[in-house]
C-alpha cells in the first residue's frame, strides 16, 4: 500500500501538471504520513540529498558550459567544426553534429548544447537552404553527444546515485567510444538524408582555413584535454576538475577572447543559478524518495521479481531498457537517473552486468528519453530555437530516433564498446 | 524545462527573484573559488585545508535553494505540461492553481522544518569547520519560505479575473 | 501482551562484516527468545544512507537501531571523542576492558542528551596507515604524504600533527584516488583495507595502531519509550550479548583479512611506537582541554 502511495501520487501530481520535484516531495510527504513516520525526514533528506560531495561538479560544469556559450569559445568551437565538415553532404548538418562533439565535451549537458549549438547552426541552415525541421532535428540528436564525452555531469550524477563506489574517470572513459559511434551514425544519417533531399554541397574552405579555426578554437579545445587528463593523472578530482574549467573557461573568455563584458557575466550568473536550481532541486527531492524505496524494500522487490523470471540476461536487459525507455519519455534526465538507478543497478548487476557499463546505456538511453514528446528538455529548447513545432520536428525525426535507438542496442549488447577504453587506460 | 517567458508581477518581487538568483549565482563563483583553493593548497602549500567540502556543499546548498525558489517565478521547474496546456482555459487554470497550491504548501513545510532541523543541530560543530552542523538547513528554509511567496504571487495572478493564460 | 515489532536497524557495512553480522545475531534472539514477537528488519550497506544522517533519523524515529563509528559521532557527544583520540589504548585487550567498564558505561549514558539510547560499542580494530610509497617506520616517514583521511576534525589534527598532509575525500573515491597518485595513501583497519581493495593499489602497511575509534550500537529514544519494559530490558540484554558475539567474529575476520593481503603481496612494517606516541602528544592535550574527555581519558589509562 505504502508503495502504491508512493508511485500514485507522483504519477498523478506529475500528470496534473504540478513539476517533478513538488511532485516527488508530496508523494515522499504522504507515504511518511502513511507509515507513521515523522513527516520532517522529508526536509532532513532533501537537505540531505544535496550534500553528497561529488554533485559539486554538477553547478560549476553548468556555471562553465554558460561562461563558454556566452564568452566565445562555442562559437570558435562551431567555426572549427564548420572548416572540417561543412563541405559534406548536409553541410551545416554535419557542423552541428562534429560541434556537439567538440562542445559537449566542456559543457557536458544536452540542454546547453542544443542552447549554443542550436543558436548558432539552426538559423544559418535556414539561411542557406537547408529545410527547418531537418536542422532542428539533427541539431537535437546530436546534443546527445555531449551526455557522453567528458566531462558528464550526469554520469557523476549515475555514480552518486549508485553509491559513490564508480570511478567517474572510468564512467568518463567508459562514453567516448559510444559517443565517436554516435556521432558517426548521425553523420551518416544527415548524410543519407541530405542525399535524398538533394542538399547542395559547398567547396572545402581549405587547409590554411582549417589551420586558423583550429588555432583559434585551441583553448576550448584544451579545456577537454586538461580535465581529463588531470583527472586521469591524478591532479585533480572530478569536483575540482568543475571549479578548473571555470577558472579556465574565465580566463580565456575575459582574457584571450576579451568577449565576456560585466553584464553578460551578470547574465551568465543567473542563466546558470536558474539551470542548477532547477537541476539540484529535482535531485534533492528525490531523496526522500528515494529513501522510501530503498526503506520499502522496492530494489529488492525489483531484483527479486526480474531475476525470478526464467529468461536469457540479454532478454532481461532488453526489458529493462523498454521499461526506462517508457519512463524516459515522461521523465527528464536528472529524476530518471536519481529515481532509477537504486532500482535497476541492482537488478543489472545480479544479471552480470557491469555498473560501468550500465552507466553508459542509462544515460544514453535517458538522453533518448529528451527528444522524445511528452516531456523532453532538449526537444523543447530546440524547436523554440527553430521557430517550429513539436509536431512538424515529430513528423521528420524518425530517422535520427532510428539511429540513435541503433547505437543505444549496440551499446547495450556489445560491452565492449564501453567497457574496453576504461580497461585500456588503467 | 517549462521556458515561458517570466510573468508579469509586482516589481519588488520581481526585484527579489532577481537578488536570489544572483545570490544563488554569488554562491557558484565562490564554489568555483572553494574548491579550486582546495587545488593551490594541496600542492603549492602542501597543506589541504578541511573546510573546504563542507563549505563548497554549504555553497551548493544556497545555490540550489535560491535558484530553486526564483524558478518557481520564473516557471523553470522541470515538469509534464502537456495535460494543462491541451486542457480547455477552466480545466488549465484549475490545474494551474493546484500546481500553484502544492507549491505553495511544499515551500511552507520545508521553511518550518527547515527551522526546526536548524535550531535542533545550531550548537553542533560541523567537522572541518566551525560552521553549526545544521547550517545546511539554512539556504533551504530560506528558499522554502521564498518558493511560498512566488507561489502565492502566481495564485493572485491566477486568480484575478482579467488575467490571460501566460503561455 | 505487546504487540509484534519489527525494529528497523541499518548498518553501512556489507553481509559478513561483523557489526552486520551482530545486528543479524541480535534480529535472530530477540525473535527466537519473544517467539517471533520482536525482530531486526536489517538495513545493511548503506541502503539508509550515510552514517550522519541515520544517527539523526533514529533521533527523529523513523530509524529504530543504527551501527555507526564513533568519529561521526565526535562533535554532538564530546564524551565519545575519548574513543577516537590517538594512543588512548595499549592494545585491545586495554580497549575492551575500558568498554565493559565504567568508562565505556559513562559513553553510553551520554547519548541520552540527545534522544538516544547507547547500546553496545563494538570493536573497529586498530587504524593503521598505509600508503603506495614507503614502509612508514616512525613519523618522520609521514611528511610530505597526502593522505585520505575521513571528516572528522580529530584524524585531521593527527594526520597534521603527525607531518603528513590530510586530504579529506570521500570514503568511496579512495581506491581511485590512491590509483591516480591524486593521494599517496589512508588509515583504516584491516578490514576495510582488504574489502575495498585498496591493497590492490596500497603496497605497504605500517602497523601504527594509532586509534580504535570503535563502533557505536545506538537505540532511538522514542522506540525504547514505546516499548513495554521487559522488552526494553530484553532488548538492551541482547545487544550486550552481542558484543561478545561479535568480538568473536572480529577476531577472526581482521586476521582472515592480515593474511589474504599479505598473501597478496603487500608487506607490512613495525613501527616505532613510542616516537609515535610522543609526535601526536599535541592532539591529545588539546582535546583534553575539555574536562569530560579528561576525566574518560584518566578512567581508561588507570585500566593500562
Ligand atoms: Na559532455
Ligand atoms: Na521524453
Amino acid at each position: 500500500m505504502a508503495v502504491a502511495i508512493l508511485f500514485g501520487v507522483f504519477l498523478v501530481l506529475l500528470l496534473l501538471g504540478v513539476p517533478v520535484a513538488y511532485a516527488l516531495l508530496s508523494s515522499s510527504l504522504a507515504t511518511l504520513v502513511y507509515l507513521g513516520q515523522p513527516p520532517i525526514v522529508l526536509v532532513q533528506q532533501t537537505v540531505s540529498g544535496a550534500g553528497t560531495a561529488s554533485l559539486i561538479a554538477i553547478p560549476l560544469f553548468i556555471f562553465a558550459g554558460e561562461i563558454m556559450m556566452r564568452g566565445g569559445i562555442s562559437e570558435r568551437l562551431i567555426a572549427l567544426a564548420s572548416s572540417l565538415v561543412g563541405h559534406l553532404r548536409g553541410g551545416l548538418g554535419q557542423v552541428s553534429v562534429l560541434s556537439s562533439l567538440f562542445f559537449g565535451g566542456v559543457s557536458g549537458s544536452a540542454i546547453a548544447d542544443v542552447s549554443a549549438i542550436g543558436g548558432a547552426m539552426i538559423p544559418q541552415m535556414v539561411k542557406r537552404g537547408f529545410d527547418r525541421d531537418f536542422a532542428v532535428n539533427v541539431t537535437m540528436t546530436a546534443a546527445l553527444v555531449a551526455l557522453l564525452v567528458p566531462p558528464s555531469h550526469n554520469l557523476i550524477l549515475y555514480s552518486a546515485a549508485a553509491g559513490g563506489g564508480l570511478s567517474i574517470a572510468d564512467l568518463f572513459a567508459a562514453g567516448i567510444v559510444p559517443a565517436l559511434l554516435l556521432t558517426l551514425t548521425l553523420m551518416i544519417t544527415g548524410w543519407l538524408i541530405a542525399k535524398r533531399r538533394g542538399y547542395a554541397v559547398e567547396a572545402f574552405p581549405g587547409f590554411v582555413a582549417v589551420l586558423r579555426a583550429f588555432v583559434a578554437a585551441l583553448p576550448g579545445l584544451a579545456l577537454v584535454a586538461l580535465i581529463f587528463v588531470g583527472i586521469r593523472a591524478g591532479i585533480f578530482t572530478a569536483v575540482e576538475s568543475a571549479a578548473i574549467a571555470v577558472c579556465y573557461a574565465l580566463l580565456v573568455t575575459v582574457f584571450v577572447y576579451r568577449k565576456l563584458r560585466w553584464t553578460d557575466f551578470v547574465d551568465t550568473l543567473a542563466g546558470a543559478a536558474r539551470t542548477t536550481g532547477a537541476i539540484l532541486f529535482v535531485i534533492a527531492s528525490a531523496a526522500c524518495f528515494g529513501w522510501l524505496l530503498a526503506y520499502l524494500q522496492v530494489p529488492a522487490a525489483a531484483v527479486d521479481l526480474l531475476t525470478h523470471i526464467d529468461a536469457d540476461k540479454n532478454v532481461l536487459l532488453l526489458v529493462m531498457i523498454l521499461i526506462l525507455l517508457a519512463l524516459g519519455t515522461f521523465m527528464d534526465l536528472a529524476p530518471l537517473i536519481i529515481i532509477c538507478t537504486p532500482i535497476f543497478l541492482p537488478v543489472a548487476k545480479a544479471i552480470g552486468v557491469d555498473p560501468i557499463h550500465f552507466g553508459v546505456i542509462l544515460i544514453l538511453k535517458g538522453g533518448i528519453g529528451l527528444i522524445t514528446p511528452p516531456l523532453g528538455s532538449v526537444l523543447f529548447v530546440g524547436t523554440a530555437i527553430g521557430g517550429i513545432t513539436i509536431g512538424e520536428a515529430l513528423k521528420t525525426i524518425w530517422p535520427f530516433y532510428l539511429a540513435s535507438l541503433a547505437v543505444l542496442m549496440l551499446v547495450t549488447f556489445i560491452p565492449a564498446l564501453s567497457l574496453w577504453l576504461p580497461a585500456l587506460l588503467k | 524545462m517549462q521556458t515561458d517567458n517570466p510573468m508579469p508581477g509586482h516589481p519588488a518581487l520581481a526585484a527579489l527573484a532577481r537578488s536570489a538568483l544572483l545570490t544563488a549565482g554569488a554562491a557558484l563563483v565562490a564554489m568555483a573559488a572553494v574548491e579550486a583553493w582546495q587545488v593551490f593548497a594541496r600542492y603549492v602549500l602542501n597543506d589541504s585545508p578541511g573546510w573546504t567540502e563542507p563549505v563548497a556543499l554549504f555553497l551548493l546548498n544556497t545555490a540550489m535553494s535560491l535558484g530553486a525558489a526564483a524558478g518557481v517565478r520564473l516557471k523553470s521547474h522541470f515538469g509534464f505540461f502537456m495535460l494543462a496546456h491541451a486542457a480547455p482555459p477552466p480545466v488549465a487554470r484549475a490545474l494551474e492553481v493546484f500546481a500553484i497550491l502544492v507549491i505553495a504548501a511544499l515551500g511552507a513545510v520545508i521553511a518550518a522544518w527547515g527551522v526546526e532541523l536548524l535550531v535542533d543541530g545550531w550548537s553542533i560543530a560541523m567537522a572541518g569547520t566551525r560552521l553549526p552542523q545544521s547550517a545546511a538547513f539554512l539556504p533551504m528554509s530560506v528558499g522554502g519560505a521564498l518558493m511560498c511567496v512566488f507561489a502565492i504571487e502566481r495564485l493572485v495572478l491566477a486568480l484575478r479575473p482579467t488575467a490571460t493564460e501566460a503561455h | 501482551a505487546p504487540a509484534a515489532r519489527a525494529l528497523t536497524a541499518t548498518d553501512v557495512h556489507t553481509p559478513g562484516y561483523p557489526t552486520v553480522e551482530a545486528l543479524r545475531f541480535i534480529g535472530e534472539t530477540l525473535a527466537r527468545e519473544t517467539d517471533g514477537r520482536l525482530s531486526v528488519k536489517l538495513y545493511h550497506s548503506g541502503q539508509l544512507g550515510r552514517e550522519s544522517d541515520a544517527v539523526d533519523l533514529a533521533r527523529f524515529g523513523a530509524l529504530d537501531i543504527v551501527r555507526v563509528n564513533i568519529g561521526a559521532l565526535n562533535n554532538p557527544f564530546p564524551a565519545t571523542q575519548v574513543l577516537a583520540l590517538p594512543y588512548v589504548f595499549d592494545s585491545t585487550a586495554h580497549m575492551r576492558r575500558a568498554i565493559d567498564g565504567a568508562v565505556g558505561r559513562e559513553i553510553l549514558d551520554a547519548f541520552a542528551k540527545r534522544d538516544l539510547v547507547g547500546l553496545a560499542i563494538y570493536d573497529a580494530g586498530q587504524r593503521c596507515f598505509y600508503n603506495t610509497k614507503r614502509a612508514i617506520r616512525e613519523p618522520a616517514d609521514l611528511h610530505g604524504l597526502k593522505i585520505r583521511v575521513p571528516p572528522s576534525d580529530i584524524f585531521m589534527d593527527l594526520v597534521r600533527t603527525l607531518g603528513a598532509n590530510p586530504t579529506p575525500l570521500p570514503y568511496g573515491e579512495a581506491y581511485s584516488a590512491l590509483q591516480t597518485h591524486l593521494i599517496d595513501g589512508a588509515e583504516n583497519n584491516w578490514q576495510s583495507f582488504h574489502t575495498t581493495r585498496q591493497f590492490e593499489v596500497a603496497r605497504h602497511w605500517s602497523q601504527t595502531g594509532h586509534s580504535f575509534a570503535p563502533d557505536a550500537l545506538l537505540l532511538s529514544r522514542r522506540t525504547y519509550d514505546a516499548l513495554a519494559p521487559d522488552d526494553r530490558d530484553r532488548l538492551v540484554d541482547v545487544a550486550n550479548r552481542s558484543v561478545g558475539y561479535m568480538r568473536g567474529l572480529w577476531d577472526t575476520s581482521e586476521e582472515a583479512s592480515r593474511r589474504f593481503v599479505l598473501e597478496h603481496g603487500v608487506t607490512a612494517n613495525e613501527v616505532d611506537r613510542d616516537a609515535f606516541v610522543r609526535a601526536a602528544q599535541p592532539v591529545l592535550e588539546r582535546r583534553r582541554g575539555d574536562a569530560l574527555v579528561d576525566k574518560l581519558y584518566r578512567g581508561i589509562r588507570d585500566l593500562a
